[in-house]
C-alpha cells in the first residue's frame, strides 16, 4: 500500500476541513499508542468477527485523550479531566455488548481521576484502559504528576520533586483489575497483543504503556524510543540486583474472575415473575 | 438493555407514597432504565428505591463513588442510548457542576435530581430553595437550561416523567428542582393509564433518514438528532467548541459564536414551549404572590384566607419551571399591581428574575425568607397583612 | 512475528512519506532494523526532517517502520501486494 494502513480507521478530513495530521507532538508516544490500539482493532476485527461500530473509545482530557476527540472513525467520547472512567461506567451499564477502550494519561487516570479509577478496577467492569504514562502533565506544559520520579525538576517543581510515584499497575492490581500489564512504546507488538487479550478479556484490563514526552523531556524521539528498549526489563527479573532503576514490564496479573455485569445479570434473572412491589 | 418489563412499572390508580419513591417510579416509567448515584440526605431515599426497583424493570443500578462519578455515569448511559438518571442534594449538586456544563455542550440528554437543603457548606439536613440560581448558573459558561420545580408528590412522578421528555426533546440535561419537604411527604399519587402519558424519545438520525456518511453530529436541525453508540454512526461526542461536523480544530470566533449561541437559543428561544406555571385569581388582583415548588402549598393556603378572610385582591402564580425564566408569560398574564410578595426558602432568589420582569407593572417587589423550615401560612400571611394592612 | 514479504521479490519494496502528516521524528529510521530508510536532507513545509529511502534493497518488508510511526505518515509498497490492501499478522500466545 501506498498509504497507512491504519488510515482506514481515521477521519482524514471533515467537513469543516482536514483533521490531520493530529495534534500529538513530534515523536509523541501517544500517536503511537493509538496506531497500536488501532491494529488491535483491526486484528479483533478480523479475527473475531467483529464490527467496527462494537467499539467505543472514551478519554478524559489531556494529551493522552486526544486521540479520541474527532479522530476516529469509531463512537467515541471525549470526556472530562479523570472522568472518562465514570462515563465508561455508564455506558457499559447501558449497553454491555460495547467493546469500551478507554484512553487516559497518568495525570487523568492517578491524579483527579484515582478515585474512579480504584473503584473501576475494583468493579472490575469490562472496560480496557489504556494508560499513557509520560510522567508528567503534558498539554499544560509539564507539571509534575503523581508518576514522576522523585528529584525531576518539572515547571511546577523547579526544585526536584519531594515526592515519589505512583506504580500505577500495582495500584491497578491491588484494585482487584482482572488483567494488568505494563509496556512502552518501543515494544508495539507486546502492546497490540496485550490490547487484544484486554478487549477479549471480560473485565477490567488495565495497560500501562511508559510513553515517551520528547517536548517536555527536551530528548530526541528516536533516542527516548532506543533507551526504552535499554531501560525496561521483564517482570520476571525485575528483582535482580541488575534491574535496580530499571522499569519492570510484563503482565502483572490475570485472573478469571466474574464482571460487574454478569454478576447484576444474576439479580435481574433472579427477578423474573415477580409482580413489581415497591414498598 | 437486558430487558423492559412493562408489567413491573408502577401500576395505574391511586398509590400512597413518598415524593422520593414517587420520584423514582416517574423515572422508570418515562423508560429511565440507568441509575447511579451516591448517598446524601435528604436524596437518599430516591436512590434507595432505585436500587430496589432497576432490576426488576431489567435496568441497572450502581452506587458510584462520588457525585461525580454518578453524574459522568448518565452521560455514558445516555450516549450509548438509554436513559439515565441521578439524584442528590445541594453539596452533590455542586459537585456535579462540571459534567452539566459538559452535558449541556455536548447535548446529552440526562436527568438530575436536587432535592434541596439548607446552606452554605453542610447548612442543615432540613429543607431550602437555596440552590434555584446555582441550577441557572451553577454551571461554567454559557448555554442554558431546563430546571422545573415540583410542589406534591404528583408532581414528583409527573415532572420526573416531564423532565425526561424535554431533556430527550431538546437534547439536554434537565434538572428538577425538588426540595426536602417534597421528597419526604407522603400524599396520593394517581398513575394514569399508560396510553395518557406522553413518552418522549431523542430524535435519531436514522428516524431522518440521514446515512452515517452524511451526518453531522452538531448539525442538521436546531436540536440535532442523536445516535447511541454502536449504530454505526461513528458519532464522537466532544465538549471543546466544535463545528457542526464535530471538527474541533480550525478554530475562528464566528464558529464558536455559532456554535455556543445555538446552544443558548436552542433553550432560550424555545421559553414559550417549554416553561409552564399555573395561575389563579389574576383578573382583577391589585397584588399578587408569585412562589414554586413546596412553598406553593403554603402560598395559596395564604392566597386563599387573605381573599376570602380580609378581601384581600391577590393574585395567586406558581411557577413550574424555574429556568427557561417564563418573562414573557408573566408579563403576559400580570396586570398592573401594586405589591408582588415572592415567599422563598431562600433570603430571595428567583425574587430577582421576577423583578426584572415585572418592574414596571408593580410599585414593588416583596421578599418573604424563610430558611430551613417550610414557611407556614401565618408566616406568609404575616408579612402580608404588614405590608397592605 | 508476521509472515508477510516472505518471498523471493521482483524487486525492492517502495517508501511512501506522507509529506503533510510526518513530523520528522525519525523514529522509523530508528526502528528499522536493516537500515533502509535514514534520515533526508529535506524538511516539509512545517520544518520537519522526513525520512527517505536509504537503501531499500534491505529493506525485507517488515513494516516496523509503519508500526512505530505516531503519524501515520509512513508506508511500505512490497511488489507482492502491490495494489492489494494490507494485513499485518501479529499472532498471539507468546510474550515478549
Amino acid at each position: 500500500m501506498n498509504t497507512h494502513p491504519m488510515l482506514k480507521y481515521l477521519k482524514e478530513e471533515g467537513a469543516a476541513g482536514p483533521r490531520l495530521p493530529h495534534i500529538m507532538c513530534p515523536g509523541c508516544g501517544i500517536g503511537q499508542v493509538l496506531n497500536y490500539a488501532l491494529y488491535a482493532v483491526d486484528a479483533l476485527i478480523q479475527e473475531d468477527g467483529l464490527r467496527r461500530e462494537d467499539f467505543v473509545f472514551i478519554s478524559g482530557v489531556g494529551c493522552s485523550s486526544r486521540p479520541a476527540s474527532h479522530y476516529l472513525q469509531f463512537d467515541s467520547g471525549w470526556t472530562l479531566h479523570g472522568r472518562a472512567l465514570a462515563v465508561a461506567t455508564g455506558a457499559v451499564l447501558a449497553n454491555p455488548d460495547l467493546k469500551i477502550i478507554v484512553f487516559t494519561g497518568d495525570g487523568d487516570t492517578a491524579a483527579i481521576g484515582g478515585n474512579h479509577f480504584i473503584h473501576a478496577c475494583r468493579r472490575n467492569l469490562d472496560l480496557t484502559i489504556l494508560c499513557m504514562n509520560n510522567g508528567l502533565y503534558g498539554m499544560t506544559g509539564g507539571q509534575v504528576a503523581p508518576t514522576t520520579p522523585i528529584g525531576r525538576v518539572t515547571t511546577t517543581t523547579p526544585y526536584g520533586n519531594v515526592e515519589e510515584e505512583f506504580d500505577l499497575c500495582r495500584l491497578a492490581q491491588t484494585a482487584g483489575a482482572a488483567y494488568v500489564a505494563r509496556w512502552s512504546t518501543a515494544h508495539p507488538r507486546q502492546v497490540i497483543r496485550t490490547i487484544k487479550k484486554g478487549v477479549r478479556k471480560k473485565g477490567t484490563a488495565f495497560v500501562e504503556i511508559m510513553s515517551p514526552c520528547p517536548v517536555h523531556l527536551k530528548q530526541s524521539p528516536s533516542v527516548m524510543f532506543r533507551d526504552l528498549k535499554t531501560n525496561t526489563v521483564p517482570l520476571k527479573k525485575a528483582d535482580t540486583p541488575e534491574a535496580a532503576g530499571l522499569i519492570p514490564i510484563g503482565e502483572f496479573c490475570d485472573i478469571d474472575k466474574p464482571d460487574w455485569i454478569s454478576r447484576y445479570q444474576g439479580i435481574i434473572d433472579g427477578l423474573g415473575g415477580d409482580d413489581g412491589a415497591y414498598e | 438493555m437486558s430487558g423492559n418489563r412493562t408489567d413491573q412499572l408502577i401500576q395505574p390508580g391511586v398509590h400512597y407514597l413518598q415524593g422520593a419513591q414517587a420520584c423514582a417510579e416517574g423515572a422508570i416509567t418515562a423508560g429511565c432504565r440507568v441509575y447511579a448515584g451516591y448517598p446524601i440526605t435528604p436524596a437518599t431515599e430516591i436512590m434507595e428505591h432505585a436500587a430496589h426497583r432497576m432490576p426488576q424493570v431489567g435496568g441497572r443500578f450502581i452506587q458510584m463513588e462520588d457525585e461525580i462519578g454518578s453524574v459522568c455515569a448518565l452521560l455514558g448511559a445516555s450516549w450509548a442510548g438509554v436513559k439515565a438518571m441521578t439524584a442528590t442534594s445541594s453539596p452533590g449538586f455542586s459537585l456535579m457542576q462540571e459534567a452539566i456544563s459538559f452535558a449541556i455542550m455536548t447535548e446529552t440528554p440526562l436527568v438530575i435530581v436536587d432535592v434541596q437543603r439548607p446552606g452554605p457548606g453542610q447548612g442543615y439536613i432540613s429543607t431550602g430553595q437555596e440552590d434555584v440560581m446555582q441550577a441557572r448558573w451553577g454551571h461554567h459558561g454559557e448555554g442554558s437550561i431546563i430546571a422545573l420545580s415540583p410542589a406534591s408528590v404528583q408532581d414528583m412522578y409527573d415532572f420526573t416523567i416531564q423532565a425526561f421528555n424535554l431533556s430527550e426533546r431538546w437534547r439536554t440535561p434537565v434538572l428538577l428542582m425538588a426540595e426536602e419537604t417534597t421528597a419526604h411527604m407522603r400524599e396520593r399519587l394517581v398513575v394514569p393509564p399508560p396510553a395518557e402519558i406522553q413518552i418522549v424519545g431523542r430524535t435519531r438520525p436514522q428516524d431522518l433518514g440521514i446515512a452515517p456518511e452524511d451526518y453531522l453530529p452538531y448539525g442538521h436541525a436546531e436540536v440535532p438528532p442523536m445516535p447511541a453508540f454502536g449504530e454505526g454512526y461513528a458519532v464522537n461526542h466532544v465538549s471543546l467548541v466544535h463545528h457542526e461536523d464535530g471538527n474541533v480544530t480550525r478554530y475562528n470566533p464566528e464558529v464558536h459564536f455559532e456554535n455556543v449561541s445555538r446552544i443558548h437559543h436552542k433553550i432560550e428561544g424555545h421559553v414559550d414551549e417549554i416553561a409552564r406555571l399555573d395561575a389563579r385569581w389574576l383578573e382583577d388582583c391589585r397584588h399578587v404572590l408569585i412562589c414554586y415548588g413546596a412553598v406553593s402549598r403554603t402560598g395559596v393556603e395564604a392566597v386563599l384566607e387573605a381573599r376570602e378572610q380580609r378581601d384581600i385582591p391577590l393574585g395567586f402564580i406558581r411557577l413550574k419551571t424555574l429556568w427557561p425564566f417564563p418573562e414573557d408569560l408573566l408579563r403576559a398574564l400580570v396586570p398592573e399591581v401594586d405589591t408582588i410578595f415572592v415567599p422563598e426558602m431562600n433570603l430571595g432568589m428567583m425574587k430577582h428574575p421576577i423583578t426584572a420582569a415585572l418592574r414596571d407593572r408593580c410599585r414593588r417587589v416583596v421578599s418573604i425568607p424563610s430558611l430551613g423550615s417550610l414557611h407556614s401560612p401565618e408566616l406568609i400571611l404575616g408579612r402580608i397583612y404588614e405590608e397592605l394592612l | 512475528m508476521g509472515s508477510v514479504g516472505m518471498t523471493a521479490r521482483m524487486s525492492s519494496p517502495t517508501l511512501h512519506v506522507n509529506v503533510d502528516y510526518c513530523k520528522g521524528c525519525l523514529i522509523c529510521v530508528e526502528a528499522c532494523p536493516k537500515g533502509a530508510i535514514a534520515a533526508s536532507a529535506s524538511i516539509n513545509a512545517k520544518g520537519y526532517t522526513l525520512p527517505e529511502e536509504s537503501d531499500m534493497t534491505r529493506c525485507n518488508g517488515c513494516r516496523l517502520c509503519e508500526l512505530v510511526c505516531p503519524d501515520f505518515a509512513i508506508a511500505v509498497e512490497t511488489d507482492e501486494e502491490r495494489g492489494a490492501p494490507l494485513t499485518y499478522e501479529i499472532r498471539d500466545g507468546h510474550q515478549g
